[in-house]
């Protein structure tokens, strides 16, 4: 069943009608055709609202909203992101700072106002419920929305998955789809497992020995999940098989412990920057692994902050940008920091209007942010909302964006930028026809 | 063709008497043990499956003269075990435990969850209370709480001995105390929830209103008593409510404060104190009028308390809430599928008790585990069952085998398999109800938790338990026992592998090991030289128990 379309178009002809086994193959890698897409999400609906803030004469709207709770961040605390053409239009949270320069470099970019959407639609439009996505402001409903690009009611697949089949799925010695945060929707797919590695520790089986009873007993082990009747069973089987299979070769990897990807996150003990310097040296072990693409899947949580918002968030900004920090500056040392792209999903943005807890409630669209040497960098993308509760951006009168750019245009130009021809992008962003823009712009 | 068939119920239990353990004896009812079993011992060990946290050869011999009817009757009425008595800490942890806090204990016993995980597989291990236990964890999977956010063990003590406490008690009780319980008053933030403040630019906050909807009522979409959802003109589902109702809701639950603490100012938002219920702040809430569910409008009161109850009775008597929680219930104790006609079952109880009683779970519970689709020696569909969360396959294993546990080694294994309880990652659970099989239509919860690195931990458990060293009683936990196994006295039938494995089978399978599943095994213990008995014994047990046949409860 897996279907390759358009893909890899400059890697030439030749390298499409490859074989799958061929293509996966560690010269492949090697040649140079590599790169990688590294999803951060941020569990819980990041309040965009906070994470990037207007300067200038906007900033007024802002601090109209926020200020008289003391939500707001002041304007003089802000990192100022001063665009190409010289002015400042926005400002970072402060504990965003370490991307600071990442920014000047021209390796980082926002995306304004994203989020689930099936059409376009605008207030009147949401007013009159026109076609919008099942559950909107629920949690389980919008990460599941962000990580299928499908309504949570169809039991489909993730993007991460469609993508990575779509890329041929790798070789055999590891699939090129990696989650260091558990099993999400993301790496849902009908064939072969995604890899769910650990954060932290070894990945592999007790007891698997070599002798003849240990090598008998892994062996019944095997037989038994493969060949069980259930649903339930067969599923768990097809990832027992999948783990074992890539057990022994994975985890040296994990625990390698070379000073290109190791020193640049030595001081720090997050998890989120445990899962990217993983991350990192499966980007180092690339040729070893042999998958000339690679899809992980990264995570934190914590990021629902109905109440103390201010002093959560920060923490939280605090660790993710450390993290994305030191993932750059490890692919810059790996010499790959332009076939490598990190980016953030969430579940949405927050209410512009402050709860009586000091904190925020669920949103809609938001900002994200888009890192790496391929992302034309130093520029922001889609329309910054008119920050007014009840304003011509707000589902309501709380100051919910209403997104002015869908996830499936944010995915698609991700997308593009990993080898995706027109056809696997509607396989990857099956929202994508009813809106003018496939490509938004920020990657080379 | 299986030897084991030729064995009597009695050997069984003659062979597991020599089992350490150190289960306390639930005979509340006397009965006659030697009495003729009225039930299959298949059933039975399914019944146990479904309604505790693990057979046991002595349940199994004692629910089959009993009579399930009878079981269940004692089942509710036995005594609520205990979950740690714990004194309230200040919230400041330094305050309590300042420097001199070797080790960490202080932290570790009373801003951590330590005490009340250890407690909780103590009583999951040996209680007798086993269906009042099992109940009660699974509402503590649907009104969820998390030390994500609040880490004080006796908070989360108090809460989880509220759920004992009511899970044989009426559904809107649960409810209201659920509602007002500190514990969730700061998780889901109806503590110090005020009414709008134009001059601060605040408004109630929305995130009880919403998930007490979504999540422990009536949830997202109109429900038919068979569970199946509503359909509108278009074939869509109808919403159960909107952003507006929310929104009325979060206005309707404003003006609680948590109780104040002995010696403290009351104040009209106090510091977190977990103690007590939350108390009526009545300047903080907003007394207009709200319209609530099916449009349902309430003339709002000055009294928070009157507001309140009056949204509760609007969500208890929301047709949703029976085939809500009988789907979530079931899924928890029987089965990750049920059919529509087995929900209308239970949730036509839920409606009525058949005395006119609406919500009583006692009898939710009973029509459960009695409802014909759950009954008999095997299963009608291969796809009835669920794959056990890690907490119930750790309990399982360790209840059928004899294994003794503190539960100190129990929190880290069953964290590793994605489920520290208690500690939920989110308010959504450690997985969702409407997780799905891929490609199949077919719901499996708890396989959402199951990925590359979870598969081989919960190998690693059974590895770990059977054939690892005893895990030593850890000297700064008064009363330990450490975890341990012995397996000894399985070892005279290491010399004949067949019967071992059907023994096995028996104990832990009701007797469903498929044939090619057998001869894996069988080949895996033949490799083990016979003069070995400890090993072939320890090899089968873990081939047994790491399988999918023991894993998936059928």
């Amino acid at each position: 069943m897996i279907q390759r379309r358009e893909w890899l178009q400059q890697a030439g002809a030749a390298s499409a009608m490859l074989t799958l086994g061929q293509r996966a193959s560690a010269q492949h890698a090697a040649s140079g055709d590599y790169k990688a897409l590294v999803c951060v999400f941020l569990f819980g609906g990041n309040d965009g609202n906070n994470m990037v803030v207007p300067l200038g004469d906007a900033y007024a709207d802002y601090a109209k909203a926020r200020s008289p709770s003391g939500l707001a961040v002041a304007q003089d605390q802000l990192v100022a992101l001063g665009e190409e053409s010289g002015t400042a239009r926005h400002g970072l949270h402060p504990a965003l700072r370490p991307l600071e320069s990442l920014w000047a470099k021209q390796r980082l970019a926002m995306l304004f106002n994203t989020g689930p959407l099936i059409e376009p639609i605008n207030r009147a439009g949401y007013l009159k419920a026109a076609a919008r996505p099942d559950n909107l402001f629920s949690h389980a409903d919008q990460q599941e929305f962000a990580q299928a690009l499908a309504g949570s009611n169809s039991a489909g697949t993730g993007w991460g998955f469609r993508l990575a089949r779509e890329a041929g799925f790798g070789g055999p010695r590891l699939p090129s789809l990696v989650s260091f945060s558990g099993n999400q929707r993301f790496l849902q797919g009908d064939v072969r497992q995604a890899l769910v590695l650990p954060a932290r520790g070894n990945f592999g089986i007790a007891g698997n020995g070599t002798d003849p009873v240990a090598a008998a007993r892994m062996v019944a082990f095997r037989t038994m999940w493969a060949g069980t009747a259930s649903a339930i069973g067969a599923q768990a089987g097809a990832i027992v098989d999948s783990a074992l299979s890539a057990a022994s070769f994975v985890n040296p990897i994990l625990n390698a412990t070379s000073p290109l990807t190791t020193e640049p996150f030595v001081a720090l003990k997050s998890d989120i920057s445990q899962q990217l310097l993983r991350v990192a040296r499966l980007i180092e072990a690339r040729d070893a692994i042999g998958n000339p693409r690679q899809v992980f899947f990264v995570s934190m949580g914590g990021y629902d902050t109905h109440v103390n918002q201010r002093t959560d968030q920060e923490r939280l900004l605090g660790e993710l940008g450390a993290a994305l920090r030191a993932f750059h500056d490890a692919t810059e040392a790996l010499g790959v920091a332009d076939r490598v792209t990190a980016f953030t999903m969430s579940d949405f943005a927050r209410t512009l209007k402050v709860n009586t807890g000091g904190g925020t409630d669920h949103g809609w669209g938001s900002h994200h942010l888009i890192m790496g040497g391929a992302v034309r960098g130093q520029r922001s993308y889609g329309v910054f909302p008119t920050l007014a509760p009840g304003g011509p951006d707000d589902a309501g009168n709380e100051g919910r964006w209403i997104p002015t750019t869908a996830y499936d245009q944010y995915v698609a130009t991700l997308a593009r930028w990993f080898g995706a021809g027109p056809d696997a992008l509607r396989e990857v962003a099956p929202n994508l026809a009813r809106f003018k823009t496939a490509d938004l712009g920020f990657m080379a | 063709m299986k030897r084991a068939l030729a064995l009597t119920a009695a050997a069984v239990v003659a062979l597991l008497v020599g089992c350490a353990t150190t289960q306390r004896p639930d005979r509340i009812d006397s009965v006659d043990m030697n009495a003729p079993p009225r039930e299959s011992p298949a059933d039975t060990m399914r019944l146990l499956e479904q309604s505790s946290f693990g057979p046991t050869p002595q349940m199994v011999e004692r629910v089959r003269r009993q009579g399930f009817a009878s079981y269940l009757d004692e089942q509710f009425r036995l005594k609520v075990s205990v979950m740690p008595p714990l004194k309230p800490v200040d919230n400041d942890v330094n305050k309590l435990c300042e420097q001199g806090d070797p080790g960490k204990l202080c932290r570790r016993d009373h801003y951590s969850q330590f005490q009340v995980q250890t407690r909780f597989f103590q009583n999951a291990l040996t209680q007798p209370d086993q269906l009042r236990q099992r109940v009660a964890f699974a509402l503590g999977q649907i009104f969820v709480v998390s030390a994500r956010k609040n880490n004080r063990a006796y908070a989360m003590s108090r809460y989880q001995q509220l759920l004992l406490d009511d899970a044989f008690g009426n559904y809107r009780q649960l409810l209201a105390d659920v509602t007002l319980s500190p514990m969730m008053g700061q998780y889901l933030d109806l503590a110090n929830n005020e009414k709008l403040d134009p001059k601060r630019g605040v408004a109630p906050n929305e995130n009880y209103a919403r998930e007490v909807l979504q999540l422990f009522s009536v949830g997202l979409v109109q429900l038919n008593p068979d569970g199946t959802p509503r359909l509108g003109a278009e074939g869509k589902p109808l919403p159960t409510y909107g952003g507006e109702e929310i929104k009325e809701f979060a206005r309707a639950f404003t003006g609680w404060t948590y109780p104040t603490a002995p010696g403290a100012k009351p104040k009209p938002r106090n510091p977190g104190y977990f103690d007590a219920r939350l108390i009526a702040v009545p300047a903080g809430h907003d007394a207009g009028p709200k319209t609530l569910l099916d449009g349902q409008r309430i003339r709002g009161s000055a009294n928070p308390q009157v507001d309140l109850d009056a949204a509760l009775d609007n969500i208890f008597m929301h047709r949703n809430v029976g085939p809500f929680m009988a789907r979530r219930l079931i899924q928890h104790l029987t089965t990750s599928n049920p059919a529509p006609d087995y929900i209308e079952r239970v949730s036509r109880v839920f409606d009525d008790n058949g005395r006119g009683v609406r919500g009583d779970l006692k009898a939710v519970v009973r029509a459960i585990l009695l409802d014909p689709s759950a009954r008999g020696d095997a299963v009608a569909s291969s796809n009835f069952g669920k794959l056990r969360e890690p907490v119930l396959y750790i309990t399982g294993v360790m209840r059928a085998l004899g294994a003794t546990s503190d539960g100190v080694d129990l929190i880290g294994q069953s964290a590793g398999m994605e489920e520290n309880v208690f500690v939920a990652p989110t308010v959504f659970n450690f997985f969702p109800p409407d997780y799905e099989v891929m490609g199949t239509g077919m719901n499996a919860p708890e396989l959402a938790i199951v990925d590359s690195t979870t598969s081989l931990k919960r190998a690693d458990f059974a590895w770990r338990l059977i054939f690892g060293k005893p895990i030593a009683p850890d000297p700064n936990v008064p009363g330990a026992v450490g975890t341990s196994l012995s397996l000894v006295a399985w070892e005279p039938l290491a010399a004949e592998p067949a019967l071992l494995v059907d023994k096995l089978d028996a104990l832990l399978l009701h007797q469903s090991l498929p044939a090619p599943t057998r001869e894996a095994v069988l080949q895996a213990v033949a490799k083990v030289p016979a003069r070995d008995a400890a090993l072939r014994v320890k090899t089968a047990a873990y081939l047994m128990v790491a399988g999918p046949q023991y894993q998936i409860q059928r």
